[in-house]
């Protein structure tokens, strides 16, 4: 039986290349495996019309969001909500990874209540530190790369099959792993080191989930 | 994390600001709402003892932690 999961992944700003960026690989993964089909919403597709059209049509297990967003909302392509209070009933019985600011606090409490499995996001605004001189390439981003990882570690976890709460886990883990061992002069020419610590520290902090730990997709 | 939940001592603000000015005031972390925050404004929230700043405290001294293996 086939998997599905949608992933919006809007690319309109320098916060949402970035993340573009970060979610990169997963597609890459996906596209690979023959179990696993996932509709990317990517760019000018990631709109709210285009998600609740996937999620009723399509009936994906995860939920990917990817982009700008508050205590109440997650936004796609140019700042448009494509999930709030109106429409996150759509996200019934899935589970729900929003990389994304804040959402958890109220969003993912009230996903909870109308019959999400599982919402993980952050409970504050999601940290990263960038090298200026690569704005323009993401992926060539050394200091981009911890928080890359961690968000791909999550991801990663979540497709293969672990519950919501080893995936918590494994990727608390890899920013732990970073905040160790981020540092050398090799992968910090520039002196970043302890402002890249203390974001990779914050997002630690805050990366949390409301709903079933035991759910997985 | 709720910040009512904790108390932070002087010393650890102290800490916290010994080591954030330590830093280029300039650099820059990038939030994910199209805003930049520098080291400057950053120490401002520390030293007014905001809710950000207390947040900002409170994950230092837990990445100290793990620094030193606690």
């Amino acid at each position: 039986m086939v998997k599905r999961l949608v992933v919006t992944r809007p690319q309109y700003d320098l916060a949402t290349h970035y993340l573009h960026d970060f979610s990169k690989e997963i597609i890459t993964t996906i596209r690979s495996a023959k179990d696993i089909h996932a509709t990317n919403l990517e760019g000018s597709k990631a709109v709210r019309k285009n998600l609740e059209n996937t999620l009723i049509k399509e009936k994906p297990g995860l939920v990917f969001l990817n982009g700008h967003g508050d205590k109440k909302e997650v936004k796609g392509h140019k700042g448009e909500v494509i999930l709030d209070k109106f429409n996150i009933e759509l996200t019934k019985d899935k589970i729900v990874y929003a990389l994304s600011c804040d959402s958890l606090e109220e969003l993912g409490k009230l996903a909870i209540k109308k019959g999400t499995k599982s919402y993980i996001g952050y409970r504050a605004r999601f940290m990263i530190v960038r090298d200026p001189s690569r704005e323009g390439a993401p992926s060539k981003d050394k200091n981009a790369l911890p928080f890359k990882r961690a968000c791909a570690m999550m991801i990663n976890a979540l497709v293969f099959g672990n519950t919501v709460s080893r995936s918590i886990d494994l990727t608390k883990k890899e920013y732990l792993h970073s905040i160790r061992s981020y540092g050398t002069s090799e992968d910090d020419p520039f002196g970043d080191t302890p402002l890249i610590r203390l974001a990779l520290a914050w997002d630690l902090e805050f990366l949390d989930m409301e709903g079933d730990p035991n759910a997985s997709f | 994390m709720n910040t009512k939940d904790f108390n932070i001592t002087e010393e650890q603000k102290a800490l916290v600001l010994a080591r954030l000015k330590t830093l280029n005031p300039e650099s820059k972390i990038t939030l994910g709402d199209h805003e930049e925050i520098s080291v400057r404004k950053i120490i401002k929230h520390v030293e007014e003892g905001d809710d950000f700043g207390k947040k900002i405290v409170k994950v230092q001294i837990r990445m100290l932690q793990v620094l030193a293996g606690v």
